[in-house]
Parts: structure tokens; C-alpha cells; sequence
């Protein structure tokens, strides 16, 4: 089932299916080796539209509340 | 013949870097146009090479003011005789991969060294280095940075390749990929170019704006429009962005070496460094956390600055006594050897006490991987102000020293973000501002108050930032950080990080104060303060309700804002504020001094980072604001 990735519970590992950004942030992306296909296990949330950390090839990285809302998953 | 090291951020580059130089040579440091990179030098089989520590870059295409000073320094240097050391955190090889095969389009002589890889073993990767080699062509080396396992064969290896010149492999893409990449290649064959041309022809197809522009005049409008619809071609298949196809191309490729490589047993125990983010990134308690460790940090830093400053104090007022003594029959000497030593012990009154301990910590907060974590926690207040997460370094920076802080600015993505960043940054106060609040507010009301003026200066902070994100509205492209894993710091790297960042103090700040001090105790000497404090009676006087001789106090202010303090005891002629000046005026005078125009060093600071127009934007605003504040001030005080 598809769903934004920024909806996602913590402890849950899903696939990137859509980034529907802009060309900058899908760099920034990227850049942390994330990009569709990719698999990645959400690790933490902060409250108030705080942003989430995602575990992705080992490494941890910090994704703001309004990019996550741009990100199309898909729970695995 | 120099040595560059390149790598992403948190790769421990620059701990490799420290580990090298740190006792053969002394590190230097020269500040280019927009960003600092370290130079040292070490002796190698009897040749002297340079080694070059740029700022970390994720890859090739940069997206900050800091790996573009990287991009363009590596463009620069491309026909020169170098060799690229690509230091990578081995626990993250997959993704770093993407930078060394990026690296490796250049075709020189490089080498990839496999850092951290004791983390790498602890998180249950085993990398078989020989597969590595042979697959990219290049020589890999592993290394644990820290503990100094691995450095001498790291730069013995270098210095062969140095000798042989050997060359990447070219790993192939994708057939349809290649095809066009060919195409393009063929295309540029008779044009003289100072790069590979494989190189130049995947730049070209991924659109690096960086890249284009270098090679822009080189290329006829005939071939430009050539290479276009070869490149259009590409992008019709897939319906995806040529710049898209290229980096997945290199993100697949990297995850197949990886695969080839690595073997990952995924039955390791759990890290215990997990649990402590349970904490610290708790949603409540982790806030909770935060405020205590930032206290915690400001607490040991006026801690250590009230123990020690008076002994400085001491120190330079016996040098004074001794100048009157000694120079009286010769006001004028007197005068500029008074200006020259309160611009040293000034200097050195900020530095010792209050910056040095203000970075070490800061750096301790930043090496054990905390600062990261800050931001994240952060993130979501930031936003109330239009920014994000990443905007709280400059601004913690600034409460050591302005110029650091600004200089910090780089880090950010957009120029919007970085303007309103560096224009929250002048507001925050800095250690010399603080001098000025404890001394007088804290010294002569109460130490509430003083408190109080911090408090007001977060709440101004906040309120400036919402406006000026509703003036610039922009759709930034959000936080993405990396939180790296919880390292325990080593000493050599706190040391070397504080002196960098005091570097910018005491060659940009401290020069001006040592002039400012001089030319102000010439004015005192000429009598030029009392002309100085007519013409500014409007907004001292009428406005501010200040007396009269703080005229000359704000203006030379500009040039060190600490020395406000002692200077308002000079032109009042007494230390005995509170027998000259009401609450009421003391006040005002603090809260004007806290906002007004930033000192000059920190003009200089902006005028770099912002441009000219810019930094005369935040120097109006900061000076209107003042006025209002203290305006407000002066009005609040007077109706109790």
C-alpha cells in the first residue's frame, strides 16, 4: 500500500516508490544515497512536525517534515 | 606536487589531515573568497609534498557554498601533478561509493582509503579490499584516523602513484547510458579542453552548472545544440531528467560493488549509542536534555571567563599605571601606547576567558556528534521562524564570536536561508557583548537582568526571523542532515577545531579593536569627542535619554563592542556608573549596544559571505531595530 513516508511509524521499513520534489531537494537526497527503490527503516519522529530519521545503507539521516510529506512509499 | 584529500563530510578526513601535520608542520590556514581549506606540508622519501584538506562534499555536484569551494579548487588544479587521496567512513561504503566513482570519471591518479573501518567491522561489515582494488582500478587502504592505524601507508601509496601516474578504471554504464555518452565523447573530440573527455561528456549530459560555465566558451553553439539533442535523446525513453539517469546510474553501480564487496552479517549486537538517542532524542525528555546541556555549556564558560578575567584585568590596569607614570610629559605617545595595549589586553580579555572555553565546548558538542542531534531537535522550532534545523549552528556559534558565526553561514543550502541566518546571527550576543551586559546590567542591577536582556534578545531573535521570512517567502528545500554515530572525541581535533575558529577572532576581529583603540585614544587626545557628541545628540539625548559623552561610546562601539564598557567609564569619567547613570539609562544603553550596528570585523565578515548590498541591508536593520528596542527601553523603565 502506498502511502507519504512522513505518515510512516517508527520501527517500520519501507520503499521509496516516489519523490515528488524539486530537483534540488532530490539531489540533497541523494546525496545521502536515497533514491527510489531504495529501502529505508524509519528509526525516530519528533513531535509537532518535527522531522524523522531514517536509517538508509547504514547510515542515519535527519528528513525535515515538509520533504517527508513529498515522499511516496510503500511499506514492505 | 600536492596531496588532496577529498571526502564526504564526517569521513574523518580531516582527522587523517590533523594526524599528519599536527607535529611535522604547523597547519596553515588561508582564507580564500568564500571558504577556508587547510594546507600542510610533509616529507615524504626525502620530497616535499602538500597536502590540501578541503571541506567535505557529498559529491561532485555541489549544494552548498562549501563543496562548490571544493568542486572548483579540484577543476583548478585538474592539470596539475596531483593525486586525489578519497577518504571514505567505511561503515557507509555504499553511499560513499557514489563519490569515488564520481572521482574517478577525472582519471588521475587517485587512491580510496577506507576509514573508520573498525566501526565498519563493529556494525558487522566485512569488506574484502583486494575485490575493491581490482574492481575500480585504484589502490585502497584502510585506516582507523583516530588511533593513527593505517596514515603512513595512506601517503606511502600516494606517493607512488605519484610516480606511476596509474590511472582509474572506466567502469561502463548502462549500454544505452554509454551510447550517448560516446556520442557526446566523439562529439567533443576536436575541441581543446583541459579535461578527460569522457569526463567532460558525462558532465555535460548531467548538466553540472559548475562544470558548463568552465567550459562553456569552448564550445560553438553548433555543438552545443549537438550534444542538446544527444542529450534530449537520452531523456526520451525513460521520461527522466538526464541529470536523474546519470546519478542512478552511479547509485546502482555503487550498490552492485558493494554487494561484490561487502559481506554484511546482519546478527550484530545492538549498539548501545542507540539507547543513548533514546534519551536524547526522546520527543519530551530529549528537549529537556537539550535546554540542560546548553545551560550546562553557557554555565562552565562564564564560569571559567569570571575566574580568570580579573587576573588579565589586573594585569593590563598595572600596564596602564605604568604608560601615565612614565609617559606623562608626552600626552600623544601616551595616548597611542594606552590605545595599544587596551586593543591587546582587550583582545586577549575576550579570547582566554570567554572564546577559548566557548569552542572547546562547542566543539566537544559538535565532534561527539551532539550538535547534529540539536538540530534535529530543533528543527521543528525553526520552522516558526521560517528556517530550519541547520540555522542553530551559526547562531550558537554566535554567541562566541560574531565572525565565526557568519563564516558558519555556509553551511546553508539557500541564499535566503543564509541571509536571515546571518541576520539572527549579528543579533545574538556575542562574548564581547556579553562582557557589556554582565558589567553593567549584571554588575550595577541585578543579575536578572541580565538574564532578562537574554531572554528578550531569543524573543527579538524570533520575532526578526518571522518577519523576514514573511518578507522573503521561499519554498526551501528542508532539512536533510546526516546524524553521525556517537564518537568520543580526541583532544588533537578539539584543540586544532577551537584554534580554527579563533583564527577568524584574531585575524579579523582583533586587528581592527588594536586600531580602533588607538584612533579613539588619538580623538580623546585631539578633543574630537565633544564635536562626535554633538552631532550625535539627537539619538542619544532626545531619543534615548542617554547623556551626552555616550555619543563617541557608540560610535567607536562599532569598532569593539566590549570596549563600550570601558570607554563609557573614560567619557563619563568615573566606574561609579550607577552614581552618573539611572536604571533607566543603563538600560537602554545595553539594549542599544546589544542590537546596534555589529562591530567591524563582523561587517567584513558579512560584506564576504552576503556581498556588499546584503550586509548593508542587516547593518540597517540591526541599527533600526536598536533604536526601537531601546527607544521601547528607555519608555518601558521610565513608567515604573
Amino acid at each position: 500500500m502506498q502511502k507519504l513516508l512522513v505518515e510512516c511509524e517508527p520501527g517500520s521499513k519501507v520503499k521509496i516508490v516516489n519523490i515528488n520534489a524539486g530537483l534540488k531537494a532530490r539531489k540533497n537526497l541523494q546525496n545521502f544515497g536515497i533514491q527510489f527503490g531504495d529501502i529505508v527503516k524509519i528509526k525516530r519522529k519528533n513531535i509537532m512536525k518535527g522531522p524523522m530519521i531514517v536509517e538508509s545503507n547504514g547510515s542515519e539521516i535527519a528528513i525535515g517534515y515538509g520533504l517527508a510529506q513529498k515522499i511516496i512509499v510503500e511499506e514492505e | 606536487m600536492e596531496f588532496l584529500l577529498i571526502g564526504q563530510p564526517n569521513c574523518g578526513k580531516s582527522t587523517i589531515f590533523n594526524e599528519v601535520i599536527g607535529y611535522k608542520s604547523i597547519a596553515s590556514n588561508f582564507p580564500g573568497v568564500t571558504v577556508t581549506y587547510t594546507k600542510g606540508e610533509i616529507i615524504l622519501h626525502n620530497g616535499k609534498f602538500n597536502i590540501i584538506d578541503l571541506p567535505g562534499t557529498y559529491s561532485l555536484v555541489p549544494s552548498d557554498d562549501a563543496e562548490k569551494a571544493t568542486i572548483t579548487y579540484l577543476y583548478s588544479k585538474y592539470n596539475e601533478d596531483n593525486v586525489i587521496i578519497n577518504i571514505c567512513d567505511a561503515s557507509v561504503l555504499s553511499r560513499s561509493l557514489e563519490l569515488t566513482l564520481q572521482l574517478m570519471e577525472l582519471q588521475k591518479p587517485m587512491i580510496l582509503v577506507l576509514n573508520m573501518i573498525d566501526e565498519a567491522k563493529r556494525k558487522g561489515i566485512n569488506i574484502n579490499t583486494e575485490k575493491l582494488s581490482d574492481l575500480l582500478g585504484i589502490p585502497v587502504i584502510t585506516s582507523i584516523g583516530r588511533e593513527g592505524v593505517g596514515i603512513y601507508e595512506i601517503f606511502d601509496t600516494a606517493y607512488k602513484l605519484s610516480k606511476e601516474k596509474k590511472v582509474p578504471k572506466i567502469i561502463e554504464g548502462p549500454a544505452d547510458v554509454e551510447k550517448i555518452i560516446n556520442q557526446v565523447e566523439n562529439r567533443l573530440e576536436n575541441i581543446d579542453l583541459q579535461f578527460n573527455k569522457r569526463f567532460a561528456a558525462i558532465k555535460l549530459i548531467e548538466k553540472d552548472e559548475i562544470f558548463v560555465k568552465l567550459i562553456d566558451d569552448k564550445l560553438a553553439e553548433t555543438e552545443m545544440s549537438d550534444i542538446n539533442s544527444m542529450i534530449k535523446k537520452l531523456e526520451s525513453i525513460p521520461n527522466k531528467d538526464s541529470s536523474f539517469i546519470i546519478s542512478s546510474v552511479r547509485h546502482n553501480m555503487s550498490f552492485n560493488i558493494f554487494e561484490k564487496v561487502a559481506i554484511v552479517n546482519r546478527n550484530v549486537k545492538r549498539d548501545i549509542r542507540d539507547l543513548i538517542d533514546n534519551i536524547l532524542l526522546h520527543p519530551i525528555l530529549g528537549h529537556l536534555f537539550l535546554i540542560l546541556i546548553l545551560y550546562l555549556s553557557f554555565q562552565i564558560v562564564f564560569w571559567f571567563g569570571g575566574l580568570i578575567e580579573p587576573f588579565f584585568g589586573d594585569f593590563f590596569e598595572i600596564i596602564g599605571n605604568y604608560l601615565q607614570t612614565n609617559f606623562k610629559h608626552n600626552p600623544l605617545i601616551y595616548h597611542s601606547l594606552n590605545g595599544l595595549v587596551q586593543g591587546v589586553g582587550g583582545g586577549i580579555m575576550i579570547v582566554i576567558p570567554y572564546l577559548f572555553p566557548f569552542f572547546i565546548i562547542l566543539s566537544l558538542l559538535e565532534d561527539t556528534g551532539y550538535l547534529a542531534r540539536v538540530a534535529y531537535m530543533v528543527d521543528n522550532i525553526m520552522h516558526k521562524i521560517g528556517l530550519h534545523g541547520t540555522s542553530i549552528f551559526p547562531m550558537i556559534m554566535g554567541y562566541g564570536c560574531t565572525v565565526p558565526g557568519i563564516l558558519a553561514t555556509r553551511i546553508l543550502k539557500s541564499d535566503r536561508d543564509k541571509f536571515i541566518t546571518a541576520t539572527l546571527t549579528t543579533l545574538v550576543p556575542c562574548s564581547a557583548r556579553l562582557t557589556v551586559i554582565l558589567g553593567l546590567v549584571g554588575f550595577y542591577i541585578s543579575g536578572q537582568a541580565a538574564i532578562l536582556i537574554y531572554i528578550l534578545n531569543i524573543v527579538i531573535i524570533g520575532i526578526t526571523g518571522k518577519f523576514l521570512s514573511k518578507v522573503m517567502p521561499e519554498v526551501s528545500p528542508g532539512l536533510i542532515l546526516e546524524i553521525p554515530k556517537y564518537h568520543l572525541p580526541s583532544i588533537k581535533s578539539l584543540l586544532s577545531k577551537t584554534w580554527f575558529r579563533l583564527k577568524d577572532f584574531v585575524y579579523m576581529a582583533w586587528p581592527l579593536l588594536i586600531i580602533g583603540s588607538i584612533i579613539m585614544e588619538i580623538i580623546s587626545y585631539y578633543k574630537w569627542d565633544n564635536t562626535i557628541n554633538a552631532i550625535l545628540k539627537p539619538l542619544t539625548v532626545q531619543l534615548l535619554g542617554l547623556p551626552v559623552a555616550v555619543g563617541t561610546v557608540l560610535l567607536f562601539g562599532i569598532m569593539r563592542k566590549e570596549l563600550a564598557l570601558i570607554m563609557l567609564f573614560s567619557a563619563l569619567g568615573t566606574n561609579k556608573i550607577a552614581q552618573v547613570m539611572t536604571t533607566t539609562q543603563i538600560m537602554t544603553f545595553t539594549m542599544f549596544v546589544t542590537f546596534y550596528i555589529p562591530c567591524l570585523a563582523t561587517i567584513g565578515a558579512l560584506s564576504r559571505e552576503l556581498k556588499w548590498k546584503k550586509a548593508g541591508i542587516v547593518m540597517l536593520l540591526t541599527f533600526s531595530l536598536a533604536i526601537i528596542i531601546s527607544f521601547m527601553t528607555r519608555i518601558f523603565y521610565s513608567l515604573f
